[in-house]
C-alpha cells in the first residue's frame, strides 16, 4: 500500500506540475518557460505524458478498486487518499477545459459590471481583461440561475483577481466533491467500494478537481434531494432537486425517478434504494448520450451516471464499461493536445479514442463471462 | 474594342466585388399592429423585458430594440394612413431612442465598452433617419383626425417626424 501511495502521488504531482504548462500567454500569471515549451512546441512529448499520466491513473484507480472489494483498504485509508488528492489538484491548473473561466466571465458580468450574462456577453464588456485569454467570450450564460446564485460565493471571495477567482472557484468545486463524496458514502451504508468507485475514478478526479466542472455541485443537490427523501423531509428534498436542475438542467431527467421515490416515501412504502440507483444511472446516462444532439459528449458529463454507479458496487460489469467509457472521454483531448487544433483529424480521432476502450472492455467481459 | 473591354471589365466588377444587398442595419419586421389580440400582451412582455434587461449595455440595447421596433410600427400605420396611432408609436420610439442614448452615455461614463454600443446607436440613428425621410415625403404636412364622439385634432405630422429627427441627430452629435 505504501508503494501504491507514492505512485499514486507522485503522479498527482507530475499532473499538477504539467497542468501549468497549459496556462494561455495571455494570463496574468505566466508557468515557467519549460512547461509552456513542452506543451506548445514538443507536443508528441506532452502528449505522451497526457497518455501516460490517464492510463497509469486508471491502473491505479483498478488497483485500488480490487483491493478495496477484497478488503484490504479501509475507509479510513480511502478518504485520507481523497482528502490528499483534493489538496494536490486544488493547486493545479483548469488546464484540459476552459470552462472555469467561462463561469467567473459570468459571475463577473453580473456582480462587477451589474448586467444580466444572459442579455450581455463578456466580449461586451471590451475593458474586461478576462477577454485576452477566455475562450468563449461571444456567449451570454450557459448555466442556470442556481448556479449563478451559487457563483456569487467564490466570486465574493476572489476579491475582484482574476488569479484568486481560479482558485475560488476550485475551492468551491472542491467543497461540493467532498460533499458529494460523503452523501455517497452515506447513502451506500459507509460502503468502502462505493466511496472508492466514485471518489478517486480519474475522470471525477481529473474533470472536477483539475478542470473545476460544475457537474459535482449539480449532483451533490441531485444525490442530496434522494438523501433527504430518505430521511423523511420531501419538501426540502424538492427544492433541493430544483436546486441541482438550476444548475445545468440535466438532473431534470431524474424527475421520474424522484417522483417515484416520493410517491412510496409519502404512501410509507418501502424504498426499493437499488433500482432507484439503476433506474437514475439509466436516466443520467440517456441524458449523456443525447448531449450531441447540442453540442457534443464531454468528458465531465460521465460524472452525472458516475454518481449512481457508485451506489451499485455489486454491479462489476457496469463498473468496468464506465471505467473503460471514463477512459476513452478522457483521452479525447490527446489528439488536441498533439494538433493544437480542433479540426483536420482530431475529430475523427476523438471518436476512434472514445469508443475503442468501450468496445475492448465489452469484448473482454464477454469473453471473460464465457 | 476598348470600350467593350472597359464596359465588360466594369459589370464584372459590380457583380463580383459590389454586393447588391448591402445591409449596414436591418430594422426588424413589423410585429402586432395596435388592435392585434397580441397586442397588448406584448407590451406586457415588454414591460417584463424592462426588468429582465439591467444594466446599463442591457438597458441601451434593450431600448435601441424597442425604438427599433416602434419605428418601423410608426411607418406602417404611417402608410396606411393611421396617423393617431402612428404618432403614439413614433413618440414610443423616440422615448426608447433617447433612453438608449441615455444608458449608453453611462456605458462610456463607467468604461464598460469601447464605443461599440454608441457606433451601433449611431447606425441605427441613420436608419430612422432614412425612414423619416422617406416618410416625408411621402405624408401630407398636416391632418385632421377625427375620432368618433371627439372633437376633431390636428395632427402635424411634418412637425413631429422632424423632432424625431433632430433627437436621432442627436445621436451622431454625441
Amino acid at each position: 500500500m505504501r508503494i501504491l501511495n507514492s505512485v499514486y502521488l507522485v503522479l498527482l504531482l507530475v499532473l499538477t506540475i504539467f497542468s501549468y504548462g497549459f496556462v494561455d500567454p495571455n494570463f496574468p500569471v505566466s508557468p515557467p518557460p519549460f512547461l509552456h515549451q513542452l506543451v506548445y512546441t514538443y507536443r508528441p512529448v506532452a502528449t505522451g505524458i497526457y497518455v501516460g499520466i490517464m492510463t497509469a491513473l486508471f491502473a491505479l484507480f483498478a488497483l485500488v478498486v480490487k483491493r478495496t472489494m477484497a478488503g484490504h483498504i479501509q475507509a479510513p485509508e480511502i478518504w485520507r487518499l481523497v482528502f490528499i488528492t483534493t489538496a494536490f489538484l486544488f493547486v493545479s491548473f483548469p488546464a484540459f477545459s476552459y470552462d472555469v473561466f467561462n463561469y467567473i466571465a459570468t459571475a463577473r458580468v453580473l456582480f462587477t459590471y451589474g448586467e444580466n450574462p444572459y442579455v450581455v456577453m463578456p466580449v461586451e464588456l471590451s475593458h474586461e481583461p478576462m477577454l485576452a485569454f477566455m475562450h468563449a467570450s461571444n456567449k451570454t450564460a450557459l448555466y442556470g440561475i442556481s448556479w449563478i446564485v451559487l457563483s456569487s460565493i467564490p466570486h465574493a471571495v476572489s476579491f475582484g483577481s482574476i488569479v484568486a477567482a481560479v482558485y475560488a472557484f476550485k475551492g468551491f468545486v472542491a467543497f461540493f466533491y467532498l460533499g458529494l463524496c460523503y452523501l455517497i458514502w452515506l447513502l451506500s451504508k459507509k460502503n468502502p467500494v462505493s466511496l472508492v468507485l466514485f471518489a478517486l475514478h480519474p475522470l471525477v478526479v481529473i474533470e472536477t478537481l483539475v478542470s473545476s466542472h460544475q457537474d459535482v455541485v449539480m449532483m451533490f443537490f441531485a444525490l442530496l434531494s434522494f438523501y433527504l427523501i430518505k430521511k423523511h423531509l420531501p419538501i426540502l428534498a424538492g427544492f433541493s432537486l430544483l436546486i441541482s436542475i438550476g444548475i445545468k438542467f440535466a438532473t431534470v431527467a431524474l424527475l421520474p425517478v424522484f417522483g417515484y421515490v416520493l410517491y412510496l416515501s409519502l404512501r410509507e412504502k418501502k424504498i426499493p434504494w437499488e433500482t432507484v440507483w439503476i433506474g437514475s444511472t439509466v436516466a443520467m446516462t440517456l441524458m449523456v448520450i443525447v448531449s450531441p444532439l447540442r453540442e457534443e459528449v464531454y468528458a465531465w458529463y460521465l460524472i452525472w451516471p458516475l454518481t449512481f454507479t457508485a451506489l451499485l458496487p455489486s454491479r462489476t460489469t457496469l463498473h468496468y464499461v464506465y471505467a473503460a467509457s471514463g477512459y476513452g472521454l478522457l483521452l479525447r483531448f490527446a489528439p488536441f493536445i498533439l494538433t493544437r487544433n480542433w479540426f483536420g483529424t482530431t475529430p475523427m480521432i476523438k471518436y476512434v479514442v472514445t469508443a475503442a476502450p468501450l468496445a475492448l472492455v465489452s469484448l473482454w467481459r464477454l469473453i471473460y463471462r464465457k | 474594342m476598348r470600350v467593350s473591354r472597359c464596359v465588360l471589365l466594369t459589370v464584372c466588377y459590380v457583380f463580383l466585388f459590389v454586393s447588391p444587398a448591402h445591409a449596414s442595419y436591418v430594422m426588424p419586421y413589423p410585429s402586432y399592429m395596435p388592435g392585434h389580440v397580441l397586442y397588448t400582451p406584448r407590451t406586457i412582455v415588454d414591460r417584463i423585458g424592462e426588468w429582465w434587461n439591467f444594466g446599463e449595455i442591457g438597458r441601451a440595447k434593450y431600448h435601441n430594440r424597442l425604438s427599433d421596433r416602434y419605428m418601423v410600427e410608426a411607418k406602417t400605420l404611417f402608410e396606411y394612413g393611421q396617423y393617431k396611432l402612428a404618432v403614439s408609436a413614433l413618440k414610443k420610439s423616440d422615448l426608447n431612442f433617447a433612453q438608449s442614448l441615455l444608458y449608453i452615455r453611462e456605458v462610456e461614463q463607467r468604461h464598460k465598452d469601447n464605443g461599440e454600443l454608441k457606433a451601433h446607436l449611431k447606425e441605427a440613428s441613420k436608419k430612422h433617419d432614412e425612414i423619416i425621410i422617406s416618410l416625408l415625403s411621402l405624408l401630407p404636412k398636416k391632418a385632421i383626425w377625427e375620432e368618433e364622439y371627439e372633437e376633431p385634432e390636428t395632427i402635424e405630422i411634418a412637425f413631429l417626424l422632424r423632432q424625431s429627427q433632430i433627437m436621432r441627430s442627436y445621436a451622431d452629435t454625441q
